[in-house]
């Protein structure tokens, strides 16, 4: 049975669909990126697989147990860093993953050690000894993914562990997740798509609470090989380019990448056609009596096909 | 066993590092003793130990919202209440050790009013020292008193995530509680029974007959019931998240 399972799962809140009618699995020691905008039902998702929440249909199972009806041994087996990392700030590092331990059924003699470990796995030993409130957020967040490991479960689930992290606490946190997978099965979401592409073999896109994509990150690549990124600038405004660009058949999915003065456009093309395709963008432009700049031409990205994914109306349900 | 323990354990450091349940402490201090001595430092001294906790039914009032406000609230309020329930615990637990982390503190609240009772016992060393049994009796009702009042405060507390509300909905359910049964347009306006049974509720009914010193099946039963309730109700307000 693989790591996690999920069938058929549906989340609804009154009328709105927050999760609907979702199924993946994630094989033991496989490490998996949950991707999605915000409001997509990731976070919904994580709680039902961690017993915080019920689904309204659909089964599920974590570390071969199912979600619903064995809950505390699901928790037991499962690492579960939830969003914004709630911590009970008054107590010191060493003494809060203790008792987190004590909570998650570690034996007494062997808790010292587990304690020990997981601080030196999330390099918090130097601050064992501090309260969690004086800590910076980037510590913070080690903390809780030492709490998340302490009890050294198979499965590990990360509620967006890098959100409101800078630049290197980012890198530092993905480095750590990258440690750990090597011995357990990782399911995290994430909104930045960088990130999965540095530490996953798979990635899950959802979206609207539907899955849209669902596969190796070789295979998401491969998929948007065949096509081509082009931006742009012009001298027209963003809306009446992009009205125009919209209408182009070899022209798929434009973007609005202004940041100054000067419109700059970007969009995805086929990469036999990327020459016609220029071409036919500038013509669309002259129609307007806008002029177009020399183009730039690059690979299409795993990030192109997310934002597609994720806002385009073409949903296509890709399986590995 | 040893999660509950971890549990209630955590609970009652929390009230240490706080400022609010010493402020708690330090006012519980101030009014029983005003008035012990009120009651004992007048032209009659009365030695009994009485008095101490005449008020109690009164003073929890204001004391226990403040002490059970941020219970469940502030865990919910800072999302603590998801790394909590995520862990293998039960939501009976954890409200068990909300109550028996709170009551601990309670209990080390009562401690020190003992030291109205050594006062006594030296005062009425050339009179008649007070009986031990009524004291015991008291201190028995203060403590059934004050358990319910803390379930009725977690209960509370497990509704918001606003610590102010929780504290305002804990004050107005144990005042009702207690006057209901007070108010002349309700008592009159309702059949016999049903009044007798708001009677029953009354908590102020219970807690006096403990200081006269008689400790009744009736009363502790009244007691335990309503604690073990107020209890249930906040476990099934934790649930609550699994049907909202």
């Amino acid at each position: 049975m693989p790591a996690i399972q999920v069938e058929n799962l549906t989340k609804r809140y009154g009328a709105r669909t927050a999760v609907d009618d979702i199924s993946f699995s994630v094989e033991e020691g496989e490490i998996v990126g949950f991707l999605g905008p915000n409001g997509a039902g990731k976070t919904t998702t994580l709680r039902i697989l961690t017993g915080f929440q019920p689904a309204t249909s659909g089964r599920a199972f974590v570390a071969g147990y199912d979600v619903f009806n064995e809950g505390i041994r699901v928790r037991e087996n499962t690492g579960y860093l939830p969003e914004s990392t709630p911590l009970y700030r008054e107590m010191r590092v060493h003494k809060y993953l203790t008792y987190r331990a004590t909570l998650k059924g570690v034996p007494r003699r062997l808790r010292r050690e587990y304690v020990e470990s997981a601080m030196e796995r999330c390099h918090v030993i130097d601050v064992r000894d501090r309260i969690i409130g004086h800590l910076s957020k980037g510590y913070r967040q080690r903390v809780g993914l030492a709490d998340a490991l302490v009890h050294r479960p198979a499965v590990l689930i990360l509620d967006e562990p890098t959100s409101g992290l800078d630049p290197n606490q980012v890198r530092d946190v993905r480095d750590l997740v990258k440690e750990i997978s090597v011995d357990t099965t990782v399911l995290f979401s994430t909104h930045t798509i960088p990130w999965v592409e540095q530490v996953c073999e798979r990635v899950i896109i959802i979206s609207r609470g539907r899955i849209v994509l669902d596969g190796t990150l070789s295979d998401t690549r491969k998929r948007v090989a065949p096509w081509s990124r082009v931006e742009i600038h012009t001298s027209a405004v963003a809306r009446d380019a992009m009205e125009v660009l919209d209408k182009l058949e070899r022209v798929f999915f434009v973007e609005n990448l202004t940041i100054g003065e000067r419109t700059a456009l970007r969009f995805l093309t086929s990469k036999e056609q990327v020459n016609d395709a220029c071409a036919d963008a500038e013509d669309a432009l002259s129609s307007i009596s806008a002029t177009m700049g020399e183009p730039i031409v690059g690979d299409a990205m795993v990030e192109d096909l997310f934002t597609r994914l994720t806002r385009g109306s073409e949903q296509v349900v890709v399986r590995a | 066993m040893s999660r509950l323990f971890a549990l209630t354990r955590r609970e009652l450091e929390a009230h240490f590092f706080a400022p609010v349940p010493y402020l708690v402490m330090f006012l519980f201090l101030l009014m029983t003793w005003m008035f012990f001595v009120v009651q004992t430092a007048g032209a009659h001294i009365r030695v009994s130990f009485q008095p101490v906790f005449e008020s109690l039914t009164f003073v929890l009032l204001i004391l226990v919202p403040l002490l059970t406000m941020n219970s469940v609230a502030a865990e919910r309020a800072e999302n603590t209440l998801e790394t909590l329930l995520t862990a293998p615990v039960r939501d009976w637990q954890v409200i068990a050790a909300k109550w028996l982390g709170t009551f601990s503190f309670y209990l080390t609240m009562l401690v020190p009013t003992l030291v109205y009772w050594a006062v006594l016992v030296y005062l009425g060393r050339h009179i008649g020292k007070p009986d031990t049994g009524p004291v015991l009796a008291a201190y028995l009702g203060a403590m059934l008193l004050g358990g319910l009042y803390i379930a009725i405060g977690i209960f509370a507390s497990s509704l918001t995530e606003n610590a102010l509300l929780s504290a305002f909905l804990a004050f107005f359910t144990l005042i009702a509680l207690l006057v209901v049964a007070y108010i002349p347009e309700v008592s009159s306006l309702l059949p016999d029974s049903v009044g007798e049974s708001l009677t029953y509720l009354n908590q102020q009914e219970h807690f006096a007959v403990f200081l006269t010193g008689k400790i009744a099946a009736y009363d502790v039963i009244y007691f335990v019931s309503m604690t073990a309730f107020f209890l249930f109700l906040a476990v099934r307000a934790l649930e609550s998240r699994k049907w909202r």
